[in-house]
């Protein structure tokens, strides 16, 4: 049950709740008729859809630490669009039972059940809902071509007046409107806080004192609290958003950057490499220059065998939270061994390598291998062997491009490591 | 998941389009035998259950049991008029307003036969319906006959519940030589001891506050209108709204159908 977070039972039980007053209710009769069976289940599958559509919304709360509960923000997240994607499938299943059960009226064919005269609005509310749905997530099914990530995130929020559609095609049909008030209010509290309150309370003030150049393309950004600072864990992120007015791109957008330093840290690391607009902007951000930070989420070195040592598979910006968990082993107080490999294209695309083979000089329970792709060819079983022997026996953490993840991930599985023992991270859609 | 949840989009809109389709192209499925026949009070009492719901309205019989479920609101809402005379509900869904012509459609489908005593029109009925359209254009044509020719004589009263205001709809309409002659609609309330104290004809502040809303028509004229429009029809179907009163277009036709319901 390693897979299973507490915060999924909080959410399961959330779920259970309008799904069991709907069957307490409605307890099927036994019943030969086909149609009686398209109506009953076009209803099950309605209260399920609007439940986990409702739940979806909810887990847009992104509440710092909170996210813990679930493995972390990433996991968090993975989950909200499984629970998404299935409320909307479940909504088209609504609609289909119950249009085919209402189109047999007696001794005529009828669409009225499907598409009523406009005075029976809830039915009309249900539909516009599902209309605004598609629209919403029409850039996830790339209608028109690679989605724009600012572009989707505003589109995203007309899942907003589609709740709320949805909660008006329901309230009024539901024998037990109250349950869905309830849900409701929840669920839309949760994306006033994220869209409306948290820009203003969530977020805390930092400065940029230092931009240190790594590579062309790579930068550590240094950040000086000027409120409370921020307690957060190796391996963490955090949402940056600039506030600085001359910036080229990104300026008030929040974006998602891993942290660099060890908790231990007075000033804020975050290394940022040349991805897009407005990781290009901040290449060249200015020291004094006012930055709003809101975190840290994630949990990237969970552990699921606390006994073992540890296997750290690093590569490109990737190694980032590497970097802040080897600071955090200089003073680390366990006896818990980590071996990092360090996977890149060459040398000089090994930023942060001097440092941590500084680390390791310093911290006996620290070793680094760097590996050269275009030297050495990809990452191979016998090469992990040579250089860390009992690499099946630890508990293994992988982050970089998806190119190395699916490369490693199964050469890991094969080696023999069971997947609870590998945690990986991605930061693709966040 | 991506995908799948694309696929499934892919697959409603092609299998909606395909019911679209069907019921473009074929809009009847079956004939059932168009016979009618007569219901006493005590067997319609008898289907006074959920299991078994008929309904008298406007003196036919409706077996509605399996619509319980279909209708868009809590079963109860339903079943308490199961086995009784239900006009008064079918043409005040609660709310003063009547059920829809769409709701009317439908009903048709459920019919089981007409009310003892009832004066129906049997011709009309055992017509086999060749489709919803003309079922229900053989309806009121028979209820149209009705109307002309099968009013006794007298005068009928019928009187709505008060609503949010406290004022109440009532509808007065004499009928002689089997015709319409009469008709006095109005809108009242009482106090406490039930003396009406109020009359919407006569209340000119409430016409002005209405003129502003409607831009030009209120009561003073849309009162009398539907009325000679109820003697010059003879039914309550045939009255038109007039715009910026359907308000009380609804109220009145609802009072006249109860009203006129008794002269039957």
């Amino acid at each position: 049950m390693r897979w299973f977070k507490s915060g999924d039972g909080i959410l399961l039980i959330l779920g259970l709740v309008p799904v069991s007053i709907f069957l307490m209710n409605h307890w099927p009769a036994p019943s030969a008729d086909p149609l009686y069976w398209f109506r009953w289940g076009g209803r099950l599958v309605g209260v399920v859809g609007l439940t986990l559509l409702l739940l979806a919304a909810l887990m847009s709360l992104r509440l710092p630490r909170l996210d813990i509960l679930f493995g972390g923000l990433p996991r968090l997240w993975t989950i909200h669009r499984l629970v998404g994607f299935l409320g909307f499938v479940g909504v088209l299943l609504h609609a289909w039972l119950l249009g085919f059960a209402t189109v047999t009226q007696g001794r005529t064919l009828s669409l009225a059940g499907l598409f009523p005269e406009a005075s029976n609005w809830p039915i009309w509310a249900g539909w516009l809902a599902l209309a605004l749905m598609v629209v919403f997530l029409a850039p996830t099914f790339q209608f028109f071509g690679r989605l724009n990530y600012q572009r989707w995130k505003r589109l995203h929020l007309l899942s907003a007046p589609a709740l709320i559609l949805a909660l008006v095609h329901t309230l009024p049909l539901a024998a037990q409107p109250m349950v869905w008030w309830l849900m409701g209010a929840l669920s839309i509290g949760a994306i006033i806080w994220r869209k409306v309150l948290s820009p203003h309370l969530g977020r805390s003030a930092w400065e940029v004192t230092e931009v240190q150049q790594l590579k062309h393309d790579v930068v550590e950004i240094c950040l000086k609290p000027l409120g409370k600072p921020l307690r957060y864990m190796a391996g963490q992120f955090v949402y940056l958003t600039p506030k600085v007015p001359g910036l080229s791109a990104g300026n008030r957008e929040e974006h998602p950057y891993t942290i660099a330093s060890a908790p231990s840290d007075p000033l804020l690391r975050l290394g940022i490499k040349d991805l897009g607009d407005a990781s290009h902007a901040l290449q060249r951000v200015a020291p004094g220059s006012r930055i709003e930070i809101e975190g840290p989420y994630g949990d990237f070195y969970q552990r699921h065998y606390p006994g073992r040592n540890q296997l750290w598979l690093g590569g490109g910006i990737g190694i980032t939270p590497f970097v802040s968990g080897a600071r955090a082993m200089l003073d680390d107080e366990t006896d818990t061994s980590v071996h990092l490999f360090y996977l890149s294209q060459d040398e000089y695309r090994s930023y942060y390598l001097d440092e941590l083979q500084d680390i390791a000089g310093k911290q006996p329970r620290f070793d680094i291998t760097a590996h050269h792709f275009s030297v050495q060819g990809a990452v191979t079983e016998a090469f992990l062997e040579t250089h860390c022997p009992d690499f099946r026996e630890r508990e293994v953490y992988l982050c970089g491009p998806p190119g190395m993840m699916r490369h490693l991930i199964p050469l890991l599985k094969q080696a023999g490591l069971s997947g609870d023992a590998i945690h990986s991270e991605v930061f693709d859609f966040l | 998941m991506n995908k799948f949840a694309y696929s499934a989009l892919v697959a409603f809109v092609s299998s909606l389009l395909t019911l679209i389709t069907i019921v473009w192209v074929a809009p009847t499925v079956a004939e059932t035998e168009g016979k009618v026949r007569e219901i006493s009070l005590d067997e319609l009492a008898s289907h006074n259950t959920a299991d078994s719901c008929w309904k008298e309205i406007e003196g036919l019989v409706y077996d509605v049991t399996d619509f319980i479920d279909r209708h868009p609101t809590p079963a109860s809402v339903m079943t308490e008029w199961c086995g009784r005379p239900s006009t008064e509900g079918w043409v005040d869904k609660g709310n003063g307003r009547p059920h829809s012509a769409g709701a009317e459609a439908l009903l048709d489908d459920f019919l089981v036969g007409y009310l003892a005593g009832a004066d129906v029109d049997l011709d009309a009925l055992n017509q086999p319906a060749t489709g919803s359209d003309t079922a229900s254009a053989e309806r009121s044509a028979a209820v149209a006959d009705a109307g002309t020719g099968r009013y006794r004589d007298g005068s009928y009263y019928a009187e709505a519940e008060p609503g949010s205001r406290g004022t109440f709809g009532i509808i007065e309409i004499t009928v002689k030589g089997n015709r319409i002659v009469g008709v006095y609609f109005d809108e009242l309330s009482r106090d406490d001891d039930g003396t009406v104290n109020y009359r919407k004809s006569a209340d000119m502040n409430y016409a002005e506050r209405w003129r502003r809303v409607s831009g030009g028509v209120t009561q003073l004229s849309s009162y009398p209108a539907y009325e000679q429009m109820l003697i010059e029809q003879g039914v309550p179907e045939g009255v038109d709204a007039i715009s910026g009163a359907t308000g009380a277009y609804d109220a009145f036709v609802g009072l006249a159908t109860e009203a006129l319901s008794a002269a039957r």
